[in-house]
């Protein structure tokens, strides 16, 4: 059985803040996610998670490179053909009021995409967004309201039933529970932990926070100025991070245990700009390790017991503070 | 005799900043004209002494911010200040006019917001915005106050200091221009800074930077520090002391170890339970539980509602906090579900 989604070298350039120049956003990007699975996409701003989210869904075109949704290539598709392909592939935004129409009731929300995507009957729909409704937990007097009187959390459950109304086999989320309180936040990846157990949906979870990704991914992808500097599986990757770059994200992550012994790998300064890309590894001028081949020869991404890591000292010795 | 003053009469070690019962509401009028009352804050306890860093935590709504806008004075209508006091340096702020407030605002309580580049003036370049801070507050030359800014912006570490003084707000990233922010906030060497959110929406490894930053300053100038944040992380790496708020009351407070180990109130023990790196999910029962509706605040502890341990004394008055800084929450029942 093919993946639900996977990435084969994908680029992806914008057009540069000068004539002539240009945005690498995404650098010759490769990975899978397989059915059932959740993938997390991690890395800072400007490291093009977002983009990788819009491309594997072509809300964005790729420049060069090929898109696979279970197996079939929908680089090349028309819009239209496109839309035919949207009921399998959803995506949830990280401000869900943003996303949400103020003017529909949550019902007619969440009825939008059967419309759209089936022919059921007006019963049918109606039946299907009581169910899904109850899936995502929200009570349902909560239908008939509108999106400015619900809670944030309520919103995001909203969104998430949206989604999955179509029954998708992958949910592109970007940075899902980013800005909900730290209790909502708990029972909103419960919920997509629940419901990814019940239809097997794949996940690709867009985000910042290792916190959330050690709980809902299976896999992890660490990225950085539109490459990927390391991946593998979650435990594995948590267990003993070893690019510098993942090792100086991880250590720079606040435990809340009082009692954690905090060995931080110092970086200096911040992401570079991604119009002019360093000749050598992206991440040598922060790298406290990196070295004159660092700085001139980009290091290819290797296959290492089921992690991939593209540095030239993986697992070299940091100076922590 | 009822020991009433017991708790205040051994509170006598004078903190820099001392809060004391601060109420707060928000009065509004309905659309049939009614006056419908926001109770925002609620009693608000807390101390912060020199050389500390007090964190302020809680989920949206519960009053951090609006907790450091009423010490500032930057309370405005619909919020009213009706009751409490805030005492800095043994002077009552609330009794004071907008004047003296003015000349203590910048100078010896300074302030750091979220959003770094909205508050800078896009106009005006970096280095005499932290020079016209320093000469609104002292009497200098331009020549002295320019040689000051250059002085703080090497301090809070922005690489070449004396070519970035001429540069604009907009040249700089989000983490240069928090820095900016910090070397403003301390360029009149404050005795109390607070700082709202300093690293929220910066990235890991910067926020990381940001805040060691903030911490050195205030070991190495002895200042108070009041650090509101929502991320717990931060408490407990980077704050000496904790209050953690729930509809508008500090419920908790204490040294951070001590309330990380051994929470005493339910709410801070869901709080802590619900960070992504104490969880485990598929054990379901996890509930965030409704936010405290501030119109209609039960009689007693905001939390009743919730509280999995309520019982009817939970409607009559709320606990007080142990004097002194200690560790203490504002439970009739700290000891159950230890």
């Amino acid at each position: 059985m093919s993946a639900a989604l996977q990435l084969d070298h994908v680029v992806k350039h914008f057009p540069g803040p000068r004539r002539g120049t240009r945005v690498h956003a995404v650098n010759d990007v490769s990975f899978s996610v397989a059915q059932g699975e959740t993938v997390a996409l991690v890395g800072e701003s400007g490291s093009g998670k977002t983009t990788l989210g819009r491309l594997a869904l072509q809300l964005e075109r790729v420049t060069t490179g090929r898109v696979l949704l279970q197996g079939r290539d929908i680089t090349q598709l028309s819009q239209s053909s496109l839309r035919t392909l949207r009921p399998h592939m959803q995506m949830v935004f990280q401000d869900p009021w943003a996303t949400l129409n103020p003017r529909m009731r949550i019902r007619s929300v969440l009825e939008e995409p059967l419309k759209l995507h089936s022919s059921l009957s007006a019963a049918e729909r109606q039946s299907r967004i009581v169910g899904m409704a109850d899936r995502v937990h929200l009570g349902g007097g909560l239908l008939d309201r509108f999106p400015a009187q619900l809670s944030g959390g309520q919103l995001q459950r909203v969104a998430l039933a949206r989604a999955l109304m179509t029954q998708p086999r992958l949910v592109v989320l970007d940075e899902p529970t980013s800005s909900l309180d730290l209790s909502v936040r708990a029972e909103i990846l419960e919920l997509l932990s629940e419901l990814r157990a019940q239809s097997q949906v794949s996940y690709l979870f867009i985000t910042h926070d290792l916190g959330t990704v050690r709980l809902i991914a299976d896999r992890i992808v660490v990225l950085y100025l539109g490459g990927i500097v390391e991946s593998g599986p979650t435990a594995k990757i948590f267990d003993q991070p070893r690019h510098p770059y993942t090792r100086a994200l991880f250590s720079a992550q606040l435990s809340t245990d009082v009692r954690a012994r905090r060995e931080r790998v110092i970086l200096q300064g911040e992401i570079p700009s991604p119009v002019d890309l360093p000749r050598g590894c992206s991440f040598a001028g922060r790298c406290p390790a990196a070295d004159d081949r660092c700085r001139n020869e980009r290091p290819e991404l290797v296959t290492e017991s089921a992690v991939q890591i593209a540095c030239f000292k993986p697992g070299v010795a940091l100076a922590t503070g | 005799m009822i020991p009433a003053e017991t708790p205040q009469a051994a509170d006598t070690a004078m903190s820099l900043l001392r809060v004391r019962d601060l109420q707060v509401h928000f009065v509004a009028r309905d659309r049939y004209d009614r006056v419908r009352v926001a109770r925002a804050l609620n009693g608000v306890d807390l101390d912060v002494e020199r050389g500390e860093i007090y964190g302020l935590v809680g989920e949206t709504g519960a009053g951090k911010s609006l907790t450091a806008h009423a010490i500032m004075g930057l309370l405005r209508e619909p919020a009213r200040r009706v009751g409490g006091s805030i005492e800095f340096d043994g002077r009552e702020l609330t009794a004071i006019g907008d004047d003296e407030l003015n000349a203590m605002r910048g100078d010896r309580i300074a302030m750091v917001v979220q959003s770094p580049r909205t508050s800078l003036d896009p106009l005006t370049r970096v280095g005499e915005q932290i020079a016209r801070i320093h000469r609104v507050h002292r009497k200098t030359s331009a020549d002295e106050a320019r040689a000051r800014a250059l002085t703080m912006m090497q301090a809070v570490g922005i690489p070449d200091p004396k070519a970035r003084m001429q540069a604009w707000p907009h040249q700089f990233s989000g983490g240069m221009a928090q820095r900016v922010l910090i070397a403003m906030a301390l360029v009149n060497d404050p005795q109390l800074l607070i700082a709202d959110e300093p690293s929220t929406g910066l990235d890991v490894t910067v926020q990381a930077q940001i805040l060691d930053l903030l911490k050195s300053s205030v070991k190495e100038r002895q200042l108070a520090a009041l650090l509101i944040t929502h991320d717990l992380g931060v408490v407990a790496q980077v704050c000496d002391r904790v209050g953690v708020m729930f509809a508008g009351v500090v419920i908790e407070s204490g040294p951070v170890e001590q309330v990380f180990t051994q929470p005493r109130h339910p709410y801070t023990r869901h709080l802590i339970g619900s960070s992504p790196d104490r969880l485990t999910l598929g054990r379901g029962a996890v509930r965030a539980g409704a936010a405290p509706d501030l119109y209609n605040l039960p009689p007693g502890c905001p939390y009743q509602t919730r509280c999995p341990h309520a019982q009817p004394v939970c409607q009559g008055e709320l606990m007080r906090l142990p004097p002194g800084g200690a560790h203490g929450a504002r439970c009739h029942f700290p000891e159950i579900g230890q």
